[in-house]
């Protein structure tokens, strides 16, 4: 034994001398990892070893009250209570005929007591029996709910239905305090007489609320007092809520206004300390005994009752005969006229707006106005904008007014009375009928433009509708009508058709490349001409020639000088003609010259003649004009044409 | 000196013959009879009566008057009449030669209204693209843009013939650059043509210039796939109703639509415009 316990404390030591040994090879800051996961994995498993330890799930079931007549709701709340991590789904009834089950809500908490967390998630209906029930005991339809995928089957306490008289009992019981009725102010009215219904709720401070179902008021014409309809006035303890409803009945007879059914919320009495059992107060967390069963924010509980209040019978007194045939529909209230012109002078063709303000309590929707007689169609043209109705609740009353625009046109200038606008209306207050008409008034129409009347009367129609939307002050353009814009009868509308004639245009397009090119040639002609002197004298030695022999002819000179001058005439001449220097030439020599330029002999040779007259006679020393002169000087320009016709037909 | 007088002479004609061909289509003689007929159909129309103005309005322009203004009143004259068909032909003439101009527009817009028939043929992609090249027509008439080609083409050869003697710095630009605004005056004048509804279109091809615009000018007109009373009635038209008319065949006019619709119809009951 001893040499058990030395073994197994030298292998105890040994284990640790390793362990510590193989800790000290870490690096420190590996350790502290490891260990921190170490930690962590411990306290997990303690947390899960707790949470396995807690208490089991629990679902309590809460049905309050037990017993209660078919017209009474039911409240079912269903909690569970247990871990907080908890997968639990919705529960599940059964289909049922007996009664109708909604849902009203989901709640949860989550709390510690006593350092354990506890979470509790609450499902709330409302059971509302099938008004067919018998009276007897009822189960409520089974149900069941998964939790942590775990189906529970729910254990519902069943139902007492309670006979009517008792329901009735109870009902005056749990809702004590609480009346309600709907009544009307008028239970005789006048066909067409509005009367004014309230359904009132006369409450003490147990009441918290309700819903009042609508009801079909057939037989009514209903006026929309959206904003007015609820009124609450108080009496001592009592409160009295009102809901109002302004009724116009459509017809004489016995009428009546079905029953109506306010579902109430009625604060609970609070339960005895001593109440023991299910419930929604058997709940731990409020069950506190600290605080006397009650929670410090449980300031009570509230149920829902269903109250119906009984119907109205009213009895509808037709209206009296008419006193006068009147066709349309006549308003039964107290109804005023009032009227308005804009204009007492217009130009014809102009309009004037008549404009009729009706007001009272009398149903005026469906009044309208009066057909026009044939005497006013005569005298005038009228146009009937969109009447204006507008409602306004007052004092239990829904007060009507009504607007009539009436454009009227007068057909021709003169004094012309107005139309004068009747509406006959039934006073319920003095059971009689009465005649409201409009004041005879009269307008003065100037003389104008007659075509315009329509267009102006119907644009004056158009801007009284755009004048009453307030939002934005200018009126938009309204096209009264689409026409043709006038004949065009200026000086211009007379002139004749300017035409660019195709020819024309041909014209053109054909002549001016061609004269472009000439214009091109001739230009460029007298630019080369510019550019080159010898070319110029060139295309000038003809003339000079002519010039120069000219001179000669008119000269008082010896025949040796005319001699000289015309040798010199003509070698200039020829010099510029032919473009090259023949100043030192013989006369051979220049005939040479000519003969292969001109290429022709006999001109050639007429000029190398001339030339050898020219120098014999220079040579000769005579001083007196000889005979000759005129002969010598006709034979050179002689020459000089021969030439040049020579040259030009040998350039063609 | 023969040469030096024949150069001249030349110059001059040249010159003569270029303002002759400028001014050659001025011509405003007034004509007393016609502007005699306008004004009674003015005085006409005013006093309402319609008929008796639209007849002299056409008697005026048969006389020389044959301005736009002249198809502007007769257009109005018809419209009164609520002849709309009639009506359009003449405000489409009259824009023809005041294109642009507000009143026949807002007019011509207000007698379109009152066609039966709608029909749609709005360009789309490149055909759009391609007649917005066109732009230019619906704002010139024809005598404008004939005068814009004829001055862009003299311009251009002018410049070309004064190449010796004038010295450009960009002569090539400005040559260039006149040269594409006389092809584009030239592709209006010579290579575009108005649709059925007014809009330009180009007409490059012979058959495409062949086309012209026509209004319906009697209440209902049947259209039939021949150009005979034996044919078919393919589809009916009202009066207002714009087409294209294409070849003529004795009283018969081969009118076109949109989406290759297309039929004969008796010249009378249409107007060339």
């Amino acid at each position: 034994m001893g040499v058990a316990q030395n073994a197994a404390s030298a292998a105890k030591e040994f284990f640790w001398r390793q362990l510590r040994r193989s800790a000290r090879k870490i690096p420190a800051m590996w350790r502290s990892i490891v260990l921190g996961i170490i930690c962590c994995g411990v306290q997990q498993a303690l947390f899960a070893a707790a949470a396995q330890n807690a208490a089991a799930q629990n679902v309590q079931v809460f049905l309050e009250p037990r017993k209660g007549s078919v017209d009474d709701i039911f409240e079912l709340r269903l909690t569970v209570i247990g871990r907080s991590k908890t997968d639990i789904s919705p529960p599940a009834f059964a289909a049922s005929r007996s009664f109708s089950i909604s849902s009203t809500g989901t709640s949860s908490k989550h709390h510690f007591i006593n350092g354990v967390q506890r979470s509790e998630v609450t499902f709330s209906y409302q059971i509302e029996p099938n008004p067919r029930l018998t009276p007897g005991q009822h189960e409520l339809p089974p149900a069941q709910m998964a939790i942590d995928g775990k189906t529970v089957k729910l254990d519902i306490p069943p139902l007492t239905i309670l006979p009517a008289d008792t329901s009735h009992e109870t009902r005056q019981r749990a809702a004590s305090g609480i009346d309600f009725t709907q009544l009307v102010d008028n239970p005789t009215p006048f066909a067409g007489e509005q009367i004014t219904y309230r359904a009132e709720v006369a409450a003490d401070a147990s009441f918290m609320g309700g819903t009042l179902e609508d009801i079909e008021f057939t037989g009514f014409w209903r006026e929309d007092i959206s904003g007015n309809e609820k009124q609450t006035r108080r009496a001592g303890s009592i409160t009295v809520r009102s809901f109002l409803e302004v009724l116009i009945p459509k017809k004489d007879g016995p009428l009546e206004i079905p029953p109506r059914i306010l579902t109430a919320k009625i604060q609970a009495a609070r339960p005895s300390p001593r109440r023991s059992g299910g419930g929604l107060f058997s709940d731990p967390f409020f069950a506190d005994d600290l605080l006397h069963n009650w929670s410090l924010f449980d300031a009570g509980r509230t149920i829902s009752k269903r109250l119906t209040a009984a119907p109205v019978r009213l009895n509808v007194r037709p209206l009296p005969p008419p006193p006068m045939p009147y066709p349309g529909y006549i308003p039964t209230g107290m109804v005023k006229l009032a009227t308005f012109l804009d204009k007492r002078k217009v130009n014809q063709g102009e309009s004037v707006t008549l404009r009729l303000v009706l007001t009272g309590d009398g149903n005026l929707r469906p009044l309208e106005l009066p057909e026009q007689s044939a005497q006013d169609s005569a005298m005038f043209k009228r146009y009937d904008d969109k009447p204006d109705l507008k409602t306004e609740f007052d004092n239990g009353k829904v007060l009507f007014t009504k607007t009539f625009n009436i454009a009227l046109v007068a057909l021709s200038p003169g004094e012309h009375p107005l139309p004068v606008f009747k509406f006959l209306t039934f006073n319920p207050k003095t059971e009689s009928h009465e005649l409201l008409e409009t004041p005879p008034k009269t307008i003065t129409v100037l003389p104008g433009a007659v075509e315009e009347q329509n267009r102006l009367a119907a644009a004056n129609r158009a801007a009284q509708s755009a004048a009453d939307t307030p939002a934005d002050k200018r009126k938009e353009i309204t096209i009264v009508a689409e026409d043709l814009l006038p004949q065009h009868i200026g000086a211009a509308a007379l002139s004749t058709q300017k035409e660019f004639s195709g020819k024309a245009l041909a014209a053109i397009i054909l002549a001016a490349p061609l004269c472009s090119l000439a214009l091109f040639f001739f230009l460029a002609q007298r630019r080369r001409l510019r550019d080159d002197p010898a070319l110029l004298k060139q295309k000038n030695a003809g003339t000079q020639a002519f010039l120069a022999l000219a001179a000669l002819r008119g000269a008082q000179i010896s025949s040796s000088g005319l001699a000289a001058g015309l040798r010199a005439a003509l070698y200039n001449y020829l010099g510029d003609r032919l473009r090259s220097n023949i100043q030192g030439l013989t006369a051979q020599e220049c005939a040479a010259l000519l003969r292969r330029t001109a290429q022709d002999d006999s001109l050639a040779q007429a000029f190398a003649a001339l030339f050898e007259r020219c120098e014999r006679l220079l040579y000769s020393g005579a001083t007196a004009p000889a005979p000759e002169h005129g002969a010598l000087l006709a034979e050179g320009e002689k020459l000089i044409a021969a030439l040049e016709e020579r040259l030009k037909t040998r350039r063609k | 000196m023969h040469r030096i007088c024949s150069a001249k002479t030349f110059a001059a004609l040249l010159i003569l013959l270029l303002s002759a061909a400028a001014f050659l289509n001025i011509a405003a003689a007034e004509n007393n009879e016609a502007s005699s007929l306008a004004f009674r159909a003015n005085a006409a129309y005013s006093e309402g009566k319609y008929a008796r103005a639209a007849d002299l309005y056409r008697q005026a322009i048969a006389l020389g008057i044959n301005n736009g203004h002249m198809h502007y009143n007769l257009a109005n004259a018809f419209y009164r009449l609520g002849r709309y068909g009639a009506a359009i032909a003449s405000y489409r003439r009259a824009l023809a030669q005041m294109p642009a101009d507000p009143d026949v527009l807002s007019n011509l817009a207000l007698a379109r209204s009152h066609a039966v028939d709608r029909i749609e043929d709005e360009p789309r992609g490149l055909r759009y693209l391609l007649e917005r090249m066109l732009f230019l027509r619906t704002h010139l008439s024809t005598y404008g843009l004939r005068w814009c080609f004829a001055v862009s083409y003299l311009l251009f050869w002018a410049l070309a013939a004064l190449h010796p003697l004038i010295v450009l710095r960009r002569r090539g630009l400005v040559m260039g650059t006149l040269a594409c605004l006389t092809l584009y005056f030239a592709l209006l004048v010579f290579g575009a043509r108005e649709d059925r509804s007014g809009r330009p279109v180009f007409a490059l091809t012979e058959a495409a210039c062949q086309l012209k615009p026509a209004v319906v000018v009697v209440p209902e007109v049947p259209v039939r796939s021949g150009n005979s009373d034996n044919f078919q009635v393919v589809f009916q038209l009202h009066d207002g109703a714009e087409v294209e008319a294409g070849e003529k065949r004795g009283d018969w006019l081969e009118i076109m639509l949109p989406e290759s619709r297309r039929g004969w119809v008796k010249h009378s009951h249409v107007e060339i415009i």
